[in-house]
């Protein structure tokens, strides 16, 4: 089952992107933010061209004052969930070393260049594969472990569909950023946002999933 | 650049291949539970004596959950005939010693140790202890643990095959409640116990010894050289000391002991760095020993250094965080094979990382634990916080001195449990301590 969801997936995967970037773009248009025409680019070989727009980016390197600035109140934004969520301490300083290199790249090495094309063909080749492997993943976690067979068939479905139009929904937030704030937080975002948060999606639904059978078989057993 | 790809594709390789490993370990303890869910913990008793036990408490400024620990070992259902508790008092500074002593007074079976000089830490007060105990078996519980009547029987039963040398219980935090932390820990340890420890034991792989709700054979002990009060982790140096001499360890799901879990992440993170360290220590001490043990199968020898290495794996799994960063912000590196270098990656961020989910997912549908699974997603804080101080703690081991420096000294749990130990101050005798437990119907103690 995973093996055919894999390949339905691989098989319109063109359509999927296109749907997946036409969705960024509405978002894109909602809040404003504008676009530099379209380019095609390759995601991998086999899938395909696909059509992203161009966000232009504020150029970093114009006003260091605003980029210092913005990179001040990241960090300190940073030190003060550091100092408040003692749980997510190492998770907040290795965002924080995330956001010194990516300060020192942008300041300090101005042949470093980086556009929103680049970065959504990055985005896209991560999700492309999150797609691609989601339904073994899901087989594992929903399939083989939840009591009912049909049930975790269903939540997998549902987290392939879900994961899809998050990483629109991302994808969209992440041009939004960059175009307002340059590639200051290009790492930091593509850590927090990107495959990390499909992790979290997954886990999210794999919970649910299993509140869900855990209550059944309780009920189960007591009538 | 050119070099730092290549280093980075071979970093990322790595990382890729040694966590790759360990998640198809995990995939299979956790499938195999879930296929199998009946624990293999019935056993043959009929014509097995009930041999002479010593409990050994050793102790350290534990004023606040001394009594409730005896108190609860001296309501087990085991003959007192054949019973003795040796609660150590190992240089304590607050009124630990004293509780000691008017619990001894009070029962027979209590024998009151009071340490005052010598190496301080877990490993030398058990030695101590060890050597004045005379029972045949020596079950040990640390302070802040609250027994169930049963639970010496529990521990006991395995024992009457004579190949194992010591006994696993199952510890559960009774504090879950009491914040994020404490619950995310009693998915940790639902998982650790529940899936891991019962599938290593079912599969004949190598079940830990934990050091607490557990026992071992007096005479097995002093044949392997007694603990180690050298080592942050005596418990997994006896374990693998014991595994090698051909001794089994088993495991008893059933036997459920309650503890207090780290409520706070400073208390956690002193515990989970000395775990990093006292492991890595005895992975130092004993790989070698281990790869040529003769009574070990291949499984137990492959299973075993996966055991000892386990902290290993987050230096390493944060050497290739790193270098997918760099990798992929790297136009470069990109120009070739790029799905050749994102397939393994992608797979390993998903497959990789969901596996130790998949065995706290399965514990909790074994265990019905409804309440708590809500908090999985959360877990990856409790990963990231985890990963970082074992870092921390490794870091240390090999570049700050710590190895086989100075004497060791006790590394103490902060216990949050109130009450007992102010109930005491005002005069109330030990009775009074039973109002504070309260006993389930299933025979274990609660506090509330």
């Amino acid at each position: 089952m995973a093996c055919v969801l894999s390949a339905a997936v691989f098989h319109s995967g063109t359509r999927l992107l296109d749907a997946h970037n036409r969705i960024s773009w509405f978002i894109l248009k909602c809040t404003s933010v504008p676009t530099a025409g379209e380019r095609t680019i390759e995601v991998f070989p086999g899938l395909g061209p696909v059509t992203v727009k161009d966000v232009p980016l504020k150029a970093d390197r114009e006003s260091p004052l605003r980029t210092g600035i913005l990179f001040a109140a990241a960090l300190s934004a940073l030190i003060f969930s550091h100092r408040r969520f003692p749980l997510g301490r190492n998770f907040v300083v290795f965002l924080m070393i995330l956001l010194c290199a990516s300060g020192i790249v942008v300041l300090f090495v101005p042949s470093f260049y980086f556009d929103a094309v680049m970065y959504a063909q990055i985005w896209l080749r991560g999700e492309v594969l999150v797609w691609l492997l989601l339904p073994w993943v899901s087989a594992l976690l929903f399939v083989l472990t939840l009591p009912s067979m049909a049930s975790g068939f269903l939540w997998g479905v549902l987290v392939e569909c879900y994961v899809v139009a998050w990483s629109a929904l991302r994808l969209a937030f992440c041009l939004g950023v960059l175009h307002y704030t340059g590639i200051l937080f290009l790492p930091l975002l593509w850590f927090v946002l990107g495959i990390l948060f499909d992790l979290v999606i997954i886990l999210f639904f794999y919970s649910l999933a299993l509140e869900q059978s855990i209550k059944r078989t309780m009920g189960g057993r007591r009538s | 650049m050119t070099f730092l790809i290549l280093a980075c594709k071979l970093c990322l390789g790595f990382t890729i291949i040694v966590l790759t490993v360990y998640a198809v370990r995990h995939y299979i303890f956790a499938l195999y539970r879930i296929s199998l869910r009946k624990s293999q913990d019935m056993m043959e008793l009929v014509g097995f004596t009930t041999p002479s036990v010593s409990v050994l408490v050793p102790m350290h400024n534990e004023e606040k959950v001394a009594a409730h620990v005896l108190q609860a070992l001296v309501d087990c259902d085991y003959d007192w005939s054949r019973l003795e508790i040796l609660a150590v008092d190992d240089r304590s500074e607050d009124r630990t010693g004293e509780i000691i002593d008017q619990f001894a007074l009070k029962y027979p079976i209590i024998r009151a140790i009071h340490r005052s000089r010598g190496n301080g830490g877990k490993g030398a007060a058990l030695r101590v202890a060890s050597a004045q105990a005379s029972g045949e078996i020596l079950l040990l519980f640390d302070a802040d643990y609250v027994p169930g009547r049963s639970m010496i029987k529990f521990l006991i039963a395995p024992f009457c095959d004579p190949e194992v040398g010591a006994v696993m219980g199952r510890v559960v935090p009774d504090n879950g409640g009491a914040s994020l932390l404490a619950g995310l820990l009693e998915l940790e340890r639902s998982a650790g116990y529940q899936v891991g420890q019962q599938a290593r034991f079912n599969l004949n792989l190598t079940p830990q010894f934990g050091g607490t709700v557990g026992g071992v054979r007096a005479s097995v002990l002093r044949a392997v050289g007694g603990w180690n009060a050298d080592s942050l982790t005596e418990d997994t140096d006896l374990t693998f000391r014991l595994l090698m001499q051909g001794w089994k360890v088993a495991y008893v799901n059933r036997a459920e002991c309650y503890e207090e879990a780290p409520e706070t992440w400073e208390v956690r993170s002193r515990q989970i760095r000395r775990w990093a360290t006292g492991h890595t220590e005895c992975f130092h001490d004993l790989w070698k020993g281990w790869i040529k043990g003769r009574f070990l199968s291949a499984a137990e020898r492959i299973d075993g250094l996966f055991v000892l290495a386990c902290y290993l794996t987050a230096p390493i799994l944060v050497l290739g965080w790193l270098a997918s960063l760099i990798l992929f912000f790297t136009p470069q590196a990109h120009r070739t094979t790029v799905f050749l270098v994102a397939l393994p990656f992608v797979g390993y961020q998903l497959f990789g990382n969901q596996a130790t989910f998949l065995e706290v997912g399965s514990a909790a549908l074994l265990d019905c634990n409804r309440r708590r699974i809500l908090l999985l997603p959360l877990s990856l804080l409790n990963f990231f916080a985890s990963t970082g101080a074992i870092c921390q703690a490794l870091f240390n081991f090999y570049f700050g001195g710590i190895f086989r420096s100075g004497p060791h000294h006790w590394h103490k749990t902060l216990r949050y449990r109130e009450a007992y130990g102010s109930a005491y101050r005002s005069g109330d005798n030990a009775e009074s301590s039973s109002k504070l437990l309260v006993r389930s119907p299933n025979g274990l103690y609660v506090s509330r």
